[in-house]
């Protein structure tokens, strides 16, 4: 496993999971896993003990629907997919990370203005 | 995945048993062995795997519930979360079990003295009547005037009447006298009160004839001590008031009058005579009314008497009714009570509170665990209920150690019990079932409010983030809070017992007057058969004295009779208005005129008896009692009278103030000493010897001088003057002591609530600390910091206990001796107390801040 990875920080696991699954369709949790991971370049690797907690947790919320159904490798998995309510979280989520992101950047530049970052 | 059961196949567990065969083919696919990456796998998984075999077994044991049903499999859960914090469950458990053995053990104490009711038929019915002088002094007994004009007018809201008065009869038929305490009761009693008879009858209406023979009913104790002879019905007794036959023996003994252990009844009759007396005033009455008649009622009717009721004698009064039986203590003692019924209540707050707050302190260690888990699906209810079942078995495990410890500490008590209270009170200080059922009730209830308590707020905790280091202020306020309200109550229980013991110190440097140190006592009331006249008695009394005088290690004796108490006083003098306040009793006795010689009392005004006082009503009065109807006037040539229908006597000297009836002698402080008589003796007398060694030492001489005269005779009560006294400080010594071995116990279970909430405050502060310490933070700034955080605590713990203190401490005044109850230096000693030992608490996780590494506290993180 890289060293490299970065702390996840706290609150993020469900915008992660959601991203996931917003761009990437219905998935199993240990796929979610995987998508975030790659899609980092491995800097970025959930936990398994955050992200479960998660899913149930937006699942429970109505963000998204779950069924289980047989994998390709022939194995029965619990797969998680984006609802609309979801969708309108995860468009909420993203426009707050973007602002927390620039405000940020804003002030590890000492308060230049800086390109938007808005989406 | 030794620890995996198949038979569980929840979903969150089949989900996380997927996502483990995912990563372990991940990780074959990059060229591990299948066995490695399935232990990789695990590790990786690992800090759910913690959290899932928590979950295997819940819900092994919840499918085992759905079976056998959800309590079992809920115990054994909680049971062995216990099992893995023995510490935790160590100190949950001494704690409640102290808090709720203590409380049981007063509960048995306080039970028989206030609450238990007596065990009488339809006792809610009955009443016992008081007489309530003006200036509300209330007393028992009435003459028999009084009590016959009140039975007569009330017989509409009363339909029953028990008339009781304590008689003394000395059985004359072994070869030594033998005292024996009868109660005169209307005939009838056993009937109407439902007290059942083992042998023979109840007395009848023949029996109260005025005339009719003299009958006894024996109570069982005294019955077994005879030895519980079937034939006893029938027999004669042979006694100084003539000859008594026994005519039924009671299946228990019958306390009637409540706070008079007696070894048999004998009628009264109805002409006021029992045996062969008179009986001039009764001190017990209880009255009946019939069903459907209030007891207001009834009172309504006595007050509309009271003018006329108060015609025999002249004294403005009311009758008032009561509870049977509420004088089984007497007044100060019921307070006393009062208070050890809310120490009961307190102690038991304060262990409650220790325990909650010992919970809550596990629940935050377990907030990661408890979160998990209601993420991974188990219930709000489930947890809950899991939370209440740990409590309930908390409660029941302390409940049986509090069972044992009950046991034992109310064995102690019983012993330690003062005399005061194991003869009134009608109920043995046991552990009966009345007391295991507040043992009972109050673990239940404690099992309760812990699996309540830490269960509320649960939900708010959940399913948010996973709870980080350090804890919410509000739950480090809560915590504080618990530890504030331990020291307020127990700042309370400690005032009180400051209280009682600087109450007891002071009594015992009182000066009870005479020469106590030096003096040794003896009852001797002669055999009838013997010593049948007043002259014989008088003659053996002057052979005595003649004797005793004779020995070496006796510096003088004086021989008294005729001493007792007069109740239901009219006190005047001549010269002065007539007094409506009267003190309760009197303590009179004849002397002879070696009495101040030999008791050391002396005279402060006018002369000592002089042998022609002899048959005169010349008496001596003690300070008290000159003050009482003279105030600061000299007394000597007054006179004054007891009784309204008495003579008057007149005073030739004063004696300073002596303490007969204990150093407290504020119920009876005055005394009054009449001229004996040398030519004739009551039935009983007393011998006061002293020496100028140690007064023990005469009880084998004073015995032997008498086995020298008269081998048959022994005294009774032959003890020192000291012994006499330590008698009427056993009720302050027992209460003193009972205080302050609660308020030990309150003060204990404070501190180390303080201590358990400062300690975890600094575990799970390490980080700050540590943060401190690399910002370069200094020991001493560190370990003020902690103190002050404690002492803090305690503070405004015992701030409100003082306040509350200060409000209540008035009620137990009557207790107290020579104490205020708000004395300001006393209380500010217990809040100096208080406050040393929460430093104490506090000291040790201060020391330990003081520890903390920084280089470590931040790895860790």
């Amino acid at each position: 496993m890289p060293d490299r990875s970065l702390a996840i920080l706290p609150g993020t696991v469900e915008f992660l999971a959601l991203t996931a699954l917003a761009r990437a369709g219905r998935m199993h949790g240990f796929e979610i896993l995987g998508w975030v991971q790659r899609t980092s370049a491995g800097r970025l690797l959930l936990e398994e003990g955050a992200l479960y907690p998660a899913l149930h947790r937006m699942e429970k919320r109505g963000w998204l629907a779950a069924e289980w159904a047989v994998s390709e490798k022939g194995r029965r998995a619990k797969y998680y997919e984006i609802t609309a309510a979801g969708r309108r979280a995860l468009v909420q989520e993203t426009r707050g990370w973007n602002e927390y992101v620039a405000a940020v950047a804003r002030v590890v530049a000492g308060g230049a203005p800086l390109p938007s970052a808005e989406a | 995945m030794g620890r995996f059961d198949p038979f569980v196949r929840s979903e969150e567990e089949e989900e996380i048993r997927h996502h483990i065969a995912e990563t372990v083919d991940a990780l074959v696919a990059e060229g591990w062995n299948p066995e490695a990456a399935r232990a990789e796998a695990e590790r990786l998984f690992g800090r759910v795997a913690e959290t899932r075999r928590e979950l295997t077994a819940l819900a092994f044991t919840s499918r085992l519930a759905m079976s056998v049903g959800f309590f079992a499999s809920d115990v054994r859960y909680a049971v062995r979360g216990l099992w893995l914090n023995k510490t935790f469950t160590f100190a949950v458990v001494a704690t409640l079990a102290l808090g709720i053995g203590a409380a049981s053990s007063i509960f048995a104490v306080v039970d028989g003295a206030l609450w238990r009711p007596l065990p009488f038929k339809e006792i809610e019915r009955w009443s016992q009547i008081w007489t309530v002088y003006e200036g509300n002094n209330r007393q028992l007994g009435l003459s028999r005037a009084k009590i016959e004009s009140w039975r007569d007018a009330t017989t509409d809201v009363f339909d029953a009447w028990v008339v009781s008065q304590p008689q003394r009869l000395i059985l004359l038929n072994g070869a030594r006298a033998d005292e024996r305490m009868a109660v005169a009761i209307t005939p009838g009693a056993a009937g109407i009160l439902g007290v059942p008879l083992l042998l023979g009858r109840d007395f009848g209406p023949e029996d109260a004839r005025p005339g009719s023979p003299t009958v006894a009913i024996l109570q069982r104790s005294y019955w077994e001590g005879l030895g519980s002879d079937p034939n006893v019905i029938g027999s004669m007794l042979r006694t100084d008031g003539g000859p008594v036959t026994v005519v039924g023996v009671l299946r228990y003994d019958g306390r009637v009058p409540i706070a008079y252990p007696s070894d048999m009844w004998i009628q009264l009759r109805d002409d006021f005579t029992a045996s062969n007396r008179p009986v001039r005033a009764a001190q017990w009455l209880w009255a009946r009314t019939p069903p459907g008649v209030a007891r207001e009622a009834a009172q309504g009717r006595l007050d509309a008497l009271a003018p006329a009721l108060a015609v025999p004698d002249g004294r403005p009064s009311r009758l008032e009714l009561d509870d049977v039986g509420s004088e089984r203590v007497g007044d100060d003692m019921r307070n006393a009570m009062r208070m050890l019924a809310a120490t009961l209540g307190a102690i038991y707050l304060i262990a409650l509170l220790n325990g909650v707050n010992l919970l809550l302190v596990r629940r935050s260690v377990r907030a990661r665990e408890l979160t998990v888990r209601a993420s991974l699906g188990a219930s709000r209810g489930r947890i809950v209920r899991q939370l209440m079942t740990e409590g309930l078995v908390v409660g029941s495990l302390s409940g049986l150690v509090a069972l044992a410890l009950a046991r034992v500490l109310i064995a102690a008590l019983r012993g330690a019990a003062p005399v005061e209270f194991v003869a009134y009170v009608p109920f043995a200080i046991a552990f009966d079932a009345r007391t295991a059922a507040f043992l009972l009730l109050t673990s239940v209830v404690a099992a309760m409010v812990l699996g309540v308590v830490p269960a509320i707020g649960r939900h708010r905790a959940m399913p948010a983030a996973i709870p980080t280091a350090t804890d919410s202020a509000r739950t480090r306020r809560t915590r504080g809070a618990l530890v504030a309200a331990q020291m307020g109550i127990s700042t309370v229980l400690l005032v009180a017992a400051v209280l009682f013991a600087t109450s007891l110190i002071r009594l015992l440097r009182v000066d009870p007057g005479f020469d106590h140190d030096r003096l040794t006592t003896a009852l001797l009331p002669p055999s009838m058969v013997r010593y049948p006249t007043a002259a014989d008695r008088a003659e053996l009394a002057r052979r005595l004295d003649e004797r005793l005088e004779a020995l070496p290690e006796i510096a003088s004796v004086s021989i008294t009779a005729g001493s007792g108490f007069s109740f239901d006083l009219a006190l005047e003098a001549e010269d002065m208005p007539p007094r409506v306040d009267q003190p309760t009793l009197l303590p009179f006795t004849s002397v002879d005129l070696d009495y101040f010689r030999t008791t050391g009392t002396r005279l402060v005004a006018g002369r000592a008896f002089q042998s022609g006082d002899v048959g005169t009503d010349n008496v001596i009065v003690d300070r008290d009692l000159a003050r009482f109807l003279w105030s600061d006037i000299d007394p000597i040539g007054r006179r004054f009278r007891v009784f309204a229908d008495d003579p008057w006597l007149t005073v030739v000297g004063m004696i300073e103030d002596v303490k007969l009836t204990g150093r407290d002698d504020r119920q009876g402080p005055a005394m009054l000493l009449r001229p004996r008589d040398p030519a004739a003796i009551g039935p009983m007398f007393q011998i006061l010897a002293r020496t100028e060694g140690a007064p023990e030492l005469l009880i084998p001489l004073m015995e032997r001088t008498l086995a020298s005269l008269d081998p048959e005779e022994v005294f009774y009560q032959l003890r020192t003057a000291n012994a006499d006294l330590a008698f009427f400080e056993e009720k302050p010594r027992f209460l003193a002591g009972l205080m302050s071995a609660l308020a030990g116990v309150g003060v204990l279970l404070a501190a180390v609530g303080l201590y358990g909430v400062l300690a975890y405050a600094v575990t799970r502060r390490y980080r700050e600390i540590g943060i401190r310490v690399a910002l370069g933070a200094r020991a001493g700034r560190l370990r003020r910091c902690v103190l002050g955080e404690g002492l803090a605590v305690a503070g405004a713990g015992a701030a409100v206990g003082l306040a509350v203190a200060f409000t209540v401490s008035e009620r137990i005044e009557r207790s107290l001796y020579g104490v205020d109850p708000r004395d300001p230096v006393l209380f500010a000693a217990t809040a100096g107390l208080l406050l040393a030992v929460a430093a104490l608490a506090s000291f040790l996780p201060a020391q330990r801040a003081t520890r903390v590494d920084p280089i470590q506290v931040l790895k860790a993180e």
